[in-house]
């Protein structure tokens, strides 16, 4: 079987709107959380510029009436097709395929559509809006957009649904369902959201909660969309294309008690074991592991997990970067991945002391030589995991690995 | 990923139902054989202003049967549904999850706004009213149906909630055939999960896809669907596990495809090329050439624009042999049930493998010049089928198909 490598990504997201960008501010400690500035009560992060310009003019007329989720993924895919250099002929528009993941999805749309029924009765339900209450809304558009007209799948995992979802897109490759898969995910904040979380208890009060270090219930809200193009190696090689890395396997779990007082890790344990046995990996090779954690109690499964498959002496480089980004939902797994993509293939000069972090007995401690350790690392691994039970991990390898 | 290349295989082992017709995968079975419509007046809520407020509700609901009492006081009503109807599934197939290795078992759960009940209620509260349980908010994203499966079942294999609106509940079938082929799975527990709100009734009333009268899919005087709700569920295993074990394993999925139409969110491509497309990508995934088809499941709405794209593309798919294939649509016994529909008619067509009985689509009198499909119609047929497609299409172009055969 041909290797699936990613030929492009894109990335929409409080952060930066290009991944050398996004990279080089992770490693300097940056961060986009902090107070919302529509909402200053709610410490977060939003995305301040969603870069449509590059949409073609001839395909701007639809823009206008999508929901803020659908211009995420848009933009994002617009972006990503662009540093791949790729543009879908109709003569292999069935060979090109979508796989999506959303936590939330139309959240923003239903919560719009639905607050008018109840305030106006039946009589005000808006079509316009009722066609964006389903979360494969941003896909259809990217299809229409873009032209894609084979395997079209938005699909939800909780949070980890976009890293679920550039999986699955490599497994349809691998199926030979497709030759290329868009693929990524995205989430959008808005009031309603917010609402909802709040309501929930799940928003952080403080605003300096490190992930490993402080638990805290709750989360910074933010948004984003990642997006990458996978293809069959062969594929992009006929076509030239750049390569940013080569996905060399997935997996894909469930932990059961995570809602629950006493968690346990086996799930998160056996989709990172399995994603290193379907890569035919050890976990001595992996030399960055980025990870889900957000300063919450599920950080503990994280590193119990951790400390599970990387038993040996030289565990891997460990970067929790929604310190950075904050809690973007299923935007979260798929600018990981992009963030490993992109510090493997060009590693930062600096890494700053807060950023590169060390499995010890205790815990996690701040690593030592993190900026020579990530010029070495020729292995990444991404895992994901969503507090209602779905786990995610992701072997990642520079192609000339 | 693909790593051995030994084609692993996936059979149906069980079935289970909540649905208008009956709450059970057998008194659905039979009413679909009766001819029974389970489409009513709706009973849910208010509908003094609602414009099209008849549909199939699930009626005789009595979760206590397979549900303790804190899941019947403390789920809600989509996740009670296919709880239920997942418990019967394993029971039919006589399945003991303790037996298995659970990372190793799968749950994959379509539903297009199974949680909305929960919104409509958060959003109808009062400033300061004590009157809704903020808890219930986690029950309502889209993934909570699975999750909460997978929870309350224990497993811990891939958790997974396909959203392609409308074709979800076809797609998770064939999300199973793909899971259990890539060696992820050894079983997957699928289906679909939908209940009936005032969101979802406005909404397709507001695009007036539904129609007052009793819905008649290809029928020449069709004019419209009707909403239904319930869940549908389905125990996809691995052949030789599943043969190891003595289960049944004469219901085989064969094949799967997907397409997207990429030309309008809410209307389907008038040519039907994205519904040919998934149904080809089927057939080629299962090896099979079109003429061995010998029953076809529509999506058959009843609405004018998908039942004529669904005649053309089959003609395209199946060309000559199109006026020979007997084809069916459920929806006017239960309605369309969004996120449900698919799973509901891979069931129905596990017993049309199993019995050789192809149900009558309800409400069929008027053949429609326009569309050369051969609608049974007025009473079951008996016809052996060793092989059948299931096929689905959705708001935002999808479009998914899945192929059944019979041993």
């Amino acid at each position: 079987m041909d290797a699936v490598v990613i030929s492009g990504v894109g990335v929409v997201s409080p952060l930066a709107n290009t991944p050398a960008a996004l990279a080089a501010r992770v490693a300097a400690a940056d961060t986009a959380v902090g107070p919302l500035a529509e909402m200053p009560d709610v410490i977060g992060a939003t995305v301040p510029d969603i870069p449509l310009e590059m949409i073609p003019a001839d395909k701007r007329s639809r823009i206008g009436r999508l929901d803020r989720f659908c211009r995420l993924f848009l933009a994002a895919a617009y972006l990503a097709m662009d540093s791949a250099g790729f543009e879908v002929r109709d003569a292999e528009a069935d060979r090109v395929g979508l796989s999506f993941g959303t936590g939330f999805g139309c959240v923003l749309t239903n919560a719009a559509f639905n607050r008018k029924l109840v305030e106006h009765g039946p009589a005000a339900a808006s079509p316009r809006l009722f066609a964006y209450t389903v979360s494969s809304a941003a896909a259809g558009e990217v299809s229409i957009a873009l032209g894609i007209k084979g395997v079209n799948v938005t699909g939800h995992m909780g949070f980890a649904a976009g890293l679920g979802a550039i999986g699955y897109g490599a497994d349809l490759i691998a199926l030979g369902k497709a030759d290329v898969v868009v693929a990524g995910g995205a989430d959008a904040l808005g009031p309603a959201l917010i609402h909802g979380l709040a309501d929930m208890g799940l928003l952080k009060r403080r605003g300096d909660a490190l992930p490993f270090r402080d638990v805290e219930r709750g989360v910074y809200p933010s948004e984003g969309a990642a997006v990458v193009v996978l293809e069959r190696r062969q594929h992009a090689q006929q076509r030239g294309a750049p390569v940013w890395g080569r996905i060399e396997g997935y997996a894909a779990g469930f932990e059961p008690t995570l809602t629950r007082r006493q968690r346990q890790a086996t799930g998160l344990c056996a989709a990172m074991q399995r994603a290193l046995a379907a890569s035919r990996r050890t976990p001595g090779e992996i030399g960055l592991v980025v990870s889900s954690a957000h300063a919450t109690a599920l950080d503990a499964v994280e590193r119990a997990a951790l400390a599970t498959v990387y038993r040996e002496p030289a565990a891997p480089l460990l970067c929790a970067p929604k310190s950075a980004w904050g809690e973007c939902f299923a935007a979260a797994g798929p600018l990981g991945l992009v963030l490993a993509a992109a510090w493997m293939r060009e590693p930062p000069a600096h890494v700053a002391e807060t950023v590169g972090l060390e499995l010890d007995a205790q815990g996690v401690r701040t690593a030592r030589d993190a900026s020579a350790r990530l010029r070495r690392a020729r292995l990444a691994m991404v895992h994901d995991l969503c507090y209602s039970g779905p786990t995610v991990a992701l072997v990642l390898a520079p192609e000339h690995e | 990923m693909l790593q051995g290349a030994q084609p692993r295989r996936a059979c149906i082992t069980g079935c289970g139902a909540v649905s208008p017709i009956g709450n059970s995968a057998d008194t659905f079975w039979n009413g679909l054989l009766a001819g029974r419509s389970g489409l009513a007046p709706i009973q849910a809520f208010d509908t003094h202003d609602v414009t099209v407020a008849v549909a199939g509700e699930v009626k005789d609901f009595h979760p206590e049967t397979r549900l303790s009492a804190t899941e019947c006081e403390g789920l809600e009503r989509v996740h009670q549904f296919s709880l239920y109807a997942a418990r019967e599934a394993i029971a039919d197939a006589r399945l003991d999850l303790n037996r298995l290795d659970v990372t190793r078992v799968g749950v994959i759960v379509a539903t297009s706004l199974g949680g909305m009940l929960i919104g409509e209620a958060y959003q109808r509260q009062q400033p300061g009213s004590a009157d809704f349980a903020m808890r219930r908010l986690f029950d309502f994203p889209y993934y909570a149906t699975a999750n909460t499966l997978a929870r309350l079942l224990g497993v811990r294999g891939p958790t997974f909630s396909p959203s392609i609106a409308c074709a979800s509940g076809t797609q998770v079938v064939g999300m199973a055939l793909e899971f259990v082929r890539l060696g992820y799975v050894d079983v997957c527990i699928v289906g679909g999960a939908e209940t009936l709100c005032a969101f979802v009734v406005n909404g397709f009333n507001c695009l007036r896809a539904t129609t007052a009268e009793s819905p008649r899919p290809f029928d020449v005087r069709r004019s419209g669907l009707q909403l239904g709700e319930g869940a549908a569920m389905l125990i996809i295993e691995e052949m030789e596990q599943a043969r190891r074990r003595g289960a049944a394993v004469d219901v085989e999925v064969v094949g799967t495809g997907l397409a997207g139409d990429a030309t309008h969110m809410t209307a389907p491509a008038r040519d039907g090329a994205g519904a040919a497309r998934a149904m080809r990508m089927a057939l080629r995934d299962a090896g099979l050439a079109p003429a061995a088809v010998d029953f076809i499941s529509a999506h058959g709405t009843g609405t004018v624009y998908n039942d004529a794209m669904e005649g053309a593309a089959i003609a395209s798919v199946f060309g000559e042999a199109t006026p020979r294939i007997p084809v069916n649509s459920i929806k006017g016994a239960i309605g369309h049930t969004l996120g449900a529909a698919g799973s509901f008619e891979a069931i129905m067509c596990a017993y049309v493998l199993r019995s050789g009985l192809i149900p009558a689509t309800v409400n069929y009198a008027q053949r429609d010049p326009a569309c050369r499909l051969d609608v049974v119609a007025g009473a079951p047929r008996r016809h052996a089928v060793q092989i059948a497609v299931s096929t689905s299409s959705a708001f935002a172009g999808n479009n998914a198909a899945i192929v059944l055969q019979r041993h």
